[in-house]
């Protein structure tokens, strides 16, 4: 196990080097050119050559991909000879538009993508496995029917859509839900649990629709499959009850690839929940995204994907270790 | 006379790995799925053939990671993720001869090779080291086209006649389409041909444009055969041809098999577990047992008298449908097969070996020496009997 | 096998008595009738076996036994009596304090019928626990004794290995553990050796026998294999298109067979003992469950029909007669009315 780890460990460093790397040439051959979108409206020449020097892009390529790493060990200069800021560690360069550090943007934006994501993933997993279970176990029933039915609506609701109706209904005609502020970003603040538990509801009900909707289906299939399985008529004929046969034998393998979905959608999630961030204001790390994607603004854009990036493949890593716990046969003797 | 085949040392030792649960993919896919994937990922060029025995190697085989058919599952080539454990011999220095118009029946427990055996000598899989000679030509180290020529005259029926047909091709292409591959075309066409092939196998002309869901076992079992006619080969390899058939369906196959055999000339390598199937079927016997061959000859002699401690063994744990057998004198095997990544020295058999135990210090000696190559891998081919008679009372 | 088979056909009150056993399910392609009239005697101690091909009910009789089709779109009639209590009305609920406790069951294939997350020895700690108040300690003992007396070697370390570390054999062992914890009275086998190799099978039958004779339960083998037959079993019915066909003690099934099926069944078998002869296939197919005939449903196959007056295999569907009081044993054929012609059909 602990041989399987590192193993993990070290491929996971190596994928993110090259993830890294190909994002950085991504940025690098694209058609935006940071230096002039850095000079501004009014640019000549002269002054976009200056800035491409401010922004060290007069140096080879490959040079500029090491020197950006190096930010990541330790802390490095930036800008222009002669006018150069220290940018402290972990340095992923400076902001474009603010030339504020990127670490401190991103550090900024994070509490509120964690706020959408942490209720949102909740709330999905209950209702997405918990009517996906309970369908199974009424197969070709009318709850059956229904679940799979109300799934297969959400399945298709796009968040935008959900997202305006629910700001429609709960918060333009009933007004029952106040629109969400970017002062709550987590529940210790001034508002308490309670304020920011209304604060994000909205946003955590329209991603929600859709999660869930795919977590019924997934969960509905797998138990289907496992309670056609040879091991659950055995625990049938040992006399066991219905519920230990259903959650004991059954839950168990029949929710594992749920596991494995759960954690790859919430590494998915980390890196920013664009839509649901853009409908609601919300100024998390998607909403941050975009702005910077809009502006050209290099140095965030590369920040965000390399994290999101991190997240997906920190995200597999972990779930593979999950399997092995959940899974006996997946553990390597 | 030279055999028309002719197996010497055959051997092929596949590098044992931890199975890291290396993608994503197979966590997806349910614990079902998963097992299935772990068991055969069929990468290889030999999937359809390993699919065929999947089902009866998963269930019998014994851990993962000592069952040579698992192994011989995951594709060689190195990987950063997997590191490499040893060895297992899934073919450990196999000859045998097979003359034309003659069946050889290749008997043994699973893990015990012979399915890998079948596969090298198709050459789905490349053999580590040996030689096969088919009409005195060496094929072990043919490539692409040579091997196109041999495979025109070395066929082959799989186990799983489900498995080993395309659900979405009709069973007159099917039949067809080792003349299209290797772009032969029959006096009289292609599908004259086919109809000809059904006919001799017994499906009616007008199961042409049928596909294979429309088929009972039996009747998909023929196709499999009419597909490897199809070449007119010298040597077919049946690998456990009828095992996945009921009794009743099994004796049309084997009769089919017989009539074909007495019509064409062809050989036969057939490859089974059920002893009373090979020896009503094969006019010679090799037993193997873990890579190995522990007695090899005619029929008669191996069922009738055999020799060695292992055939003694197989032979008495057959259930005789015969209520007032003789059922004394049985020779039980304890304790499980030996991991074939690491094999008892010497005779491989002496772990379980029920004479081993009555044989003196001095005997025992020479157990744990290579035993050389003869028709009845034992070194105390004389004693054994006595000392197994010794052994059973003792139980009984 | 440590008893020997012996032939005894009566004993007063059969611990199970199955009558007229039929089950059938819907399906999107119509009412599959899996088992169209099942009757099964079986005494305190015996063995009998289900001997038929795929598709002969004998399975789904194993199943209906253990009362696996309660709660489910089935059909279930006729009588199941287990010391004179009939099964078959009772429910999901009452069905429960006899599965594992009174009727235990084996499966073909120990690697699918375990779970596959659980250790060995927990699941049947398991399957004590379900039947007995007893502390999870008091049943982890248990279970460890109970590895130790189906012949797995280091019980106490081997009661915390996953299925996927046992051998096929030793699956198949934990697995007749996991069955006989709680002593069941009647212990169904469905197909327990099918998976296994030769020698396994042989170590597997055999530890049947011991233990059978140890705890004096009685035992279904439910089995495609003959030769399994006349090793283990004492009396024999053999299923066709969900029908009981014949049933008869060990010896008469093999000395003389009543029913064409049963004699096509046995001329199909190639046999270790003895020349090798020509084998003598039965042609054609089983009906299909979808649509029975009304006549015998071997008739089609049947080389024999033509001994029979009036055409009545095709018209009528024949009853198992013969057994008690008469000269042979019961054979669901319509020349065992009239005079029986015995040759077996070439």
């Amino acid at each position: 196990m602990t041989g399987f780890l590192m193993r993990r460990f070290a491929a996971m460093i190596a994928l993110l080097l090259v993830i890294s790397f190909v994002t950085f040439s991504l940025f690098q051959l694209g058609p935006a050119d940071p230096a002039s979108a850095a000079c501004g409206q009014e640019c000549t020449p002269a002054r976009v050559a200056e800035a491409r020097v401010a922004l060290g892009m007069d140096k080879p390529f490959l040079s500029q991909y090491v020197s950006y790493m190096s930010g990541l060990l330790d802390s490095r200069l930036v800008g222009a000879p002669g006018a150069q800021t220290v940018c402290e560690w972990p340095c992923l360069g400076k902001s474009f538009q603010t030339n504020e550090d990127v670490t401190a943007i991103i550090e900024r934006a994070l509490p509120y993508t964690l706020s959408v994501a942490s209720g949102a993933i909740v709330l999905w997993t209950v209702v997405g496995v918990g009517l996906g279970l309970l369908a199974a176990l009424r197969k070709d029933k009318f709850t059956d029917k229904l679940i799979v039915g109300a799934a297969s609506v959400g399945v298709s609701l796009p968040i935008p859509v959900t997202g305006l109706l629910l700001l429609l209904v709960f918060v333009s005609t009933f007004d029952v839900l106040p629109f969400t502020t970017n002062e709550i970003s987590s529940p210790f603040g001034e508002a308490g649990p309670g304020g920011w538990f209304l604060n994000y509801l909205l946003p955590w009900v329209a991603l929600a629709v859709l999660f869930s909707a795919q977590y019924i289906r997934v969960t509905r299939g797998n138990m289907l499959e496992t309670f056609g399985e040879d091991f659950m008529r055995t625990a049938r004929s040992k006399g066991l009850s219905r519920p230990g046969i259903v959650f004991k034998h059954g839950a168990r393998a029949g929710i594992t690839p749920v596991v494995t979905m759960l954690g790859l959608d919430i590494g998915l999630l980390l890196g920013g929940a664009v839509l649901t961030e853009q409908i609601f204001s919300v100024p998390g790390i998607g909403f941050t995204a975009v702005r910077a994607a809009q502006a050209g603004d290099l140095p965030v854009t590369m920040a965000i994907t390399m994290m999101a990036a991190f997240f997906i493949i920190v995200a597999n890593v972990v779930v593979d270790a999950a399997y092995a716990v959940i899974d006996p046969r997946v553990r390597v003797s | 006379m030279t055999p028309l085949l002719q197996v010497t040392d055959l051997t092929k030792h596949f590098p044992v790995r931890g199975g890291a649960p290396g993608s994503v993919a197979p966590i997806f896919a349910g614990p079902r799925r998963l097992a299935r994937t772990l068991a055969a990922p069929g990468k290889d060029p030999s999937s359809s053939a390993t699919r065929d025995s999947a089902r009866h190697a998963e269930s019998t085989h014994q851990t993962p990671r000592s069952d040579p058919q698992t192994s011989a599952r995951h594709p060689l080539g190195s990987s950063l993720l997997r590191s490499q454990r040893g060895l297992i011999k899934a073919v450990d220095g196999v000859s045998f001869s097979v003359d034309a118009g003659q069946t050889l029946g290749l008997v043994g427990e699973s893990g015990c090779g012979k399915s890998t055996t079948g596969r090298l000598l198709m050459r789905l899989l490349d053999p580590t080291s040996g030689s096969i000679r088919l009409d005195g030509q060496e094929i072990a180290e043919l490539r692409r086209s040579g091997l196109q020529e041999y495979r025109r005259r070395v066929q082959m029926v799989f186990q799983n006649p489900s498995s080993s047909l395309n659900p979405r091709q009709s069973v007159g292409s099917a039949i067809a389409a080792p003349l299209l591959a290797q772009g032969i075309e029959p006096p009289g066409g292609v599908k004259a041909k086919v109809r000809d092939l059904m006919d001799r196998v017994g499906l009616r002309p007008d199961h042409y444009n049928r596909f294979p869901h429309e088929f009972s076992g039996g009747q998909k079992q023929r196709v499999g055969i009419a597909r490897a006619l199809a070449l007119d080969p010298h040597l077919i390899i049946c690998d456990e041809p009828v095992s996945a058939l009921d009794v009743s369906v099994q004796a049309q196959v084997i009769n089919l098999l017989q009539d074909i055999q007495r019509d064409t000339g062809v050989a036969y390598l057939f490859i089974a577990h059920d002893l009373s199937v090979v020896k009503h079927f094969a006019d010679r016997i090799a037993v193997m047992y873990l890579g190995r061959i522990m007695e090899h000859g005619p029929t008669h002699e191996v069922f009738g008298a055999p020799q060695h401690p292992y055939t003694r063994a197989l032979l008495s744990a057959v259930p005789q449908a015969a209520p007032d057998a003789d059922r004394s004198g049985r020779i039980r095997l304890t304790g499980d097969l030996p991991s074939p990544a690491d094999p008892p020295s010497g005779c491989v058999f002496r772990t379980r070996c029920p004479a081993y135990a009555q044989l003196g210090a001095e005997h025992q000696e020479l157990c744990r020496t290579k035993v050389p190559h003869r028709a009845v891998a034992c070194h105390h081919t004389e004693l054994v009997g006595e000392r197994l008679r010794t052994a059973v009372a003792a139980t009984d | 096998m440590a008893t020997t088979p012996q032939g005894s056909t009566s004993t007063p009150a059969p611990m199970l008595d199955i009558r007229d056993l039929r089950v059938s399910f819907p399906t999107d392609d119509g009412v599959v009738h899996a088992v169209n009239g099942m009757d099964l005697t079986l005494a305190r101690g015996e063995t009998v076996g289900i001997v038929g091909e795929s598709g002969s009910g004998k399975t789904v009789t194993s199943q209906a036994l253990m009362g696996l089709f309660k709660d489910t779109s089935a059909t279930v009639t006729g009588e199941i009596r287990l010391d004179g209590e009939d099964l078959v009305p009772l429910t999901e609920a009452q069905m429960r304090a006899y599965r594992g406790k009174k009727i235990a069951m084996i499966f073909q294939d120990p690697l699918s019928a375990m779970h596959p997350f659980y250790p060995v020895g927990a699941q049947i700690a398991e399957a004590y626990r379900v039947h007995n108040k007893v502390s999870k300690k008091a049943a982890a003992a248990v279970a460890v004794d109970m590895l130790g007396r189906v012949g797995i070697p280091d019980p106490a370390r081997r009661y915390s290995s996953y299925p996927h570390e046992f051998s096929g054999g030793m699956r198949q062992r934990a697995m007749i553990a996991m069955a006989l914890v709680c002593e069941p009275e009647l212990l169904i086998a469905d197909e327990p050796t099918t998976a296994l190799d030769v020698t396994v099978q042989a170590q597997i039958l055999d530890l049947l026998g011991e233990l059978q004779s140890e705890t004096g339960a009685s035992v279904i083998m439910v089995t495609h294999d003959l030769g399994v037959v006349a090793e283990v079993c004492h009396q024999v019915v053999v299923m066709y298109g969900g029908e009981c066909v014949e049933q008869a003690t060990v010896a008469d099934i093999f000395r003389d067979p009543r029913h064409p099926y049963t004699q096509g069944l046995l001329a199909s078998m190639p046999s270790l003992a003895g020349k090798s002869e020509r084998l003598a296939p039965i042609p054609g197919f089983p009906p299909s469950l979808l649509a029975l005939p009304d006549g015998c449903l071997f008739a089609d196959r049947c080389p024999q029909t033509h001994l029979v007056p009036d055409q009545a295999c095709t018209t009528t569907r024949p009853t198992l007669t013969g057994g008690a009081g008469s000269a042979s044993h019961p054979s669901r054929c319509h020349l065992t009315l009239t005079e029986p012609v015995r040759e077996v059909a070439r």
